[in-house]
């Protein structure tokens, strides 16, 4: 292969892997503070990606219009979730696991409510942008995939400044050691818990957009996050800055493997690889251990 | 007889030193007491004996044999039973399982045993029954043997879990603050128990106490701890007239009020 | 005619929750890898008919013998991690197991699954099995391993303060599941005649798990009730099926919240 293509193949890659970005961070930060692994995430990108097709095809033909308001929808159903499903098991002190069996559960309503209603059939997104390219010296990029790449590194900036200079954001950061300590400084513990959901709520707005976009919509799309666990995963559960840098390297190096091996053996590629660091470096790339108190 | 010895034992977490070289020597049939103000490391060493952390230096043993990298679960095998400081109870398992489920490690029948639950299972299970049933009524549990311990009173938790900690027989008990959370009447009953099971059981037992009358009464030595330092060791009266033990109990309650 | 069918697959699909049960019903410990095993049974019993024309009990052997060398190769280095740890490596295996069918093609038959699997599991086989798996599963629910699962669920700390070896009793949790679930694949695949890739991802071994927590983690007879109820609806509606799955995943909501013992969980609590 050439210098060119690899490079034109890394440059592809990462493009999607700020959608895993995305999901990693979507994902993280909800564990961070309650330490359980959200699958319901990717029922909420569901729910986004169905949002944002009805509403730019039938009401806001326009990109940005219709991504804005699939961002807000985002973060209400975020806040929603919370509410309806986890919210009644954490006033009553349940054990994660119940945490864990309702987030699948809601990950499974999702994609049967969407099979049911709509069959599995696919819903394109309209074109909103003519599909054009750059050309780069040897190199071709698509405005769609450049819109994709600086939306999310905009999202993850602006999410990054809201964690570091806001009260909310640094209460949320200090409930990630423990979930009392935002009690302590002043702010309500059940109102971080909110903002975390409707903030992951907001990132799986703009995953479930573009994902849409980028493929079709279907009932199955949320499955889709498993990308964006695996990205959380490798860069250490709880830690944000190493799920953006997993993402962005797991779909480099995924595109970069399709084209070098085949599109098949790849994800056994990917898994195998997971495994494998996972058992040598269970904490991940930036993670750290949490140590059990006696 | 020498039970049990720590030889210059350290752990640090996170660059915290939460024990330093701490060394100590634990007959059979002895009540001992750890004590010092808060975050003297005082659990951490009850960890260290139990296996539950790993010391980054220093050995222990445990009648003569070096049980340093051991697993917890072969501790207590060996004989180390403990209790915990915040009640450690198994929730959804009832007060009599609770009990029973500590027998683990004496257990003779194996899986494929159970799986088709063979005489022996029975036999055993019946056997395992009658004297986890001795200890509940030892401890005055009985009556609680069909409820499940997240609805019991504080008080007879912590006479749960002592019950739990006894049924494999041990020679040495950890334990971890047994008073607390007790009224002055509890603590009486529970300094009659401790010595009891000392004399009946020919316990060794090490206990981790604030309550500094249930110390002075029933052990026969004290060790003293401050910021993870052994900073004396000697009978109750010895301890009470030690500087520098007045010490740092005095820079406690200052810091404290 | 039909209602052996219903039957078959009802009882087929309760062995797949029995053998979750003891996994993440006693110990609280999640696979989403479930299916993963599922598909490892099915694949060698057919694999091990078409290909090496073994007979079929032979391949059912097999099939649970290949479960199990899975289940050690999973199970011996991601037990020792913390508990989700393994939920997420178990959910990668079996995307992996996903994938491996998907790529190995020549004997697996790819996207197109396989066909034409001797019908080698009747309802009597079934029903045999199942009796002897749900009586297997029961008596473990009788003495030490059900007390030791249940004190590794409730606080993995003290099980091992008081003397249980937890690294080794999860493996023997786990190894069981595995091998049951191999052979529920096995039996599976000698009766629908037919598998493929997809029948066995991350949501049907969720929904293993889920059926468990409604029927009722600390009660084995509630457990399989709802796994009958719920398989049996699917069939005998089979227009609703996906119907059912959403009014499964209210139902688990709602009893997580308002009946944390589940529906026929008989267990007080506070």
């Amino acid at each position: 292969m050439s210098r060119d293509v690899i490079v034109q193949q890394i440059l592809n890659g990462i493009s999607l892997g700020g959608v895993y970005a995305l999901e990693a961070v979507g994902f993280g930060i909800v564990f961070n503070i309650l330490k359980f692994s959200n699958f319901s995430h990717g029922g909420v990108v569901t729910i986004c990606a169905y949002f944002g097709f009805f509403i730019s095809t039938r009401f806001i033909p326009s990109l940005w219009g219709s991504l804005a308001v699939t961002i807000l929808f985002g973060g209400v159903i975020g806040i929603l979730v919370e509410k309806l499903v986890f919210r009644p098991i954490r006033i009553q002190n349940k054990p994660l696991t119940y945490f864990f069996v309702n987030s699948i559960t809601v990950a499974m309503i999702v994609q049967q409510f969407f099979s049911a209603l709509w069959g599995s059939n696919y819903y394109p997104f309209p074109a909103f942008i003519k599909e054009t390219v750059f050309q780069l010296g040897k190199l071709v990029v698509s405005k769609s995939y450049l819109l994709m790449l600086s939306m999310s590194a905009a999202v993850l900036i602006a999410l990054s400044l809201f964690l570091r200079r806001t009260k909310t954001g640094i209460a949320i950061r200090a409930a990630s050691s423990d979930i009392h300590t935002p009690a302590l400084m002043g702010v309500n513990t059940d109102f971080i818990v909110s903002i975390t959901f409707c903030i992951a709520g907001i990132l799986a707005g703009v995953t479930g957009f573009f994902l849409g976009m980028t493929y079709t919509v279907t009932p199955f799309i949320g499955s889709m996050i498993l990308k964006g666990i695996i990205a959380s995963i490798i860069g250490g559960m709880g830690s944000l800055g190493g799920g953006v840098i997993a993402g962005v390297l797991l779909g480099a190096m995924e595109s970069l493997l399709i084209a070098e091996v085949g599109a098949s053996i790849t994800p056994i590629i990917i898994y195998f690889a997971i495994i494998i660091l996972l058992m040598v470096r269970p904490q991940g790339i930036a993670g750290k251990l949490y140590s059990v108190k006696a | 007889m020498e039970l049990l010895k720590l030889e210059s034992v350290s752990k640090n977490f996170g660059g915290v030193q939460a024990v330093h070289a701490v060394s100590l020597v634990q007959h059979e049939n002895e009540i001992t007491a750890i004590i010092g103000p808060n975050g003297a490391g005082k659990t951490t060493v009850f960890n260290l004996i139990s296996g539950i952390y790993q010391q980054d230096s220093g050995r222990i043993f445990f009648r003569g044999m070096d049980i340093s990298g051991l697993a917890p679960h072969k501790r207590s095998a060996l004989g180390i039973a403990r209790t915990f400081q915040n009640i450690r109870l198994f929730n959804n398992l009832t007060v009599l399982d609770n009990v029973k489920v500590s027998y683990a490690n004496r257990i003779s029948y194996h899986f494929f045993d159970e799986v088709l639950r063979s005489g022996k299972v029975k036999k055993e299970e019946r056997e395992l029954e009658e004297r986890a049933l001795e200890y509940l009524k030892l401890l005055h549990l009985a009556p609680y043997a069909s409820s499940f311990p997240g609805s019991l009173p504080y008080g007879i938790q912590r006479r749960l879990e002592l019950a739990r900690a006894l049924l494999p027989e041990p020679h040495l008990l950890l334990l971890d603050e047994p008073a607390a959370g007790l009224n002055p009447s509890e603590i009486r009953d529970l300094m009659d128990t401790i010595l009891h099971l000392q004399q009946s059981k020919k316990l060794s037992i090490i206990i981790v106490e604030h309550h500094m009358e249930l110390v002075m009464n029933i052990c026969s030595r004290i060790h003293v701890l401050d910021f993870g330092k052994k900073i004396a060791e000697g009978t109750p009266k010895e301890i009470m007239e030690d500087e520098k033990v007045l010490q740092a109990y005095l820079g406690d309650v200052g810091e404290v009020c | 005619m039909f209602y052996s069918k219903v039957l078959e697959t009802t009882l087929i699909f309760s062995i797949f929750v029995l053998s979750v049960y003891p996994l993440s019903g006693l110990t609280g410990l999640f696979s989403l890898g479930q299916g993963a095993f599922i598909a490892i049974g099915a694949y060698t019993a057919a694999i091990g008919t078409l290909q090496y024309k073994l007979p079929p009990a032979i391949s059912m052997v097999l099939a649970i013998g290949i479960g199990i060398l899975g289940g050690v190769i999973v199970g011996v280095p991601t037990l020792k991690l913390r508990r989700d740890y393994f939920l997420l490596i178990t959910f990668g295996f079996s995307e992996m197991v996903r994938a491996l069918l998907l790529w190995m093609a020549q004997l697996t038959g790819g996207a197109m699954g396989i066909a034409g699997i001797p019908y080698a599991a009747g309802l009597p086989l079934i029903a045999v099995s199942a009796a002897f798996i749900f009586f297997l599963v029961a008596n473990i629910t009788k003495s030490g391993f059900r007390r030791n699962c249940i004190a590794i669920r409730d606080d993995e700390l003290a099980a091992q303060a008081i003397g249980i070896n937890v690294y080794w009793h999860k493996i023997k949790v786990f190894i069981l599941s595995a091998s049951i679930s191999a052979y529920g694949g096995a039996l599976y695949a000698f009766n629908m005649m037919f598998i493929e890739p997809n029948l066995f991802d991350w949501l049907e071994s969720a929904k293993l798990i889920i059926i468990i927590f409604v029927g009722g983690m600390n009660s084995l007879l509630g457990v399989f009730l709802m796994s009958v109820i719920y398989y049996t609806f699917g069939e005998v509606f089979r227009f609703a099926s996906i119907w059912r799955d959403l009014i499964l995943g209210v139902l688990v909501i709602v009893v997580l919240i308002f009946r944390p013992q589940g529906l026929f969980g008989t267990m007080k609590k506070k």
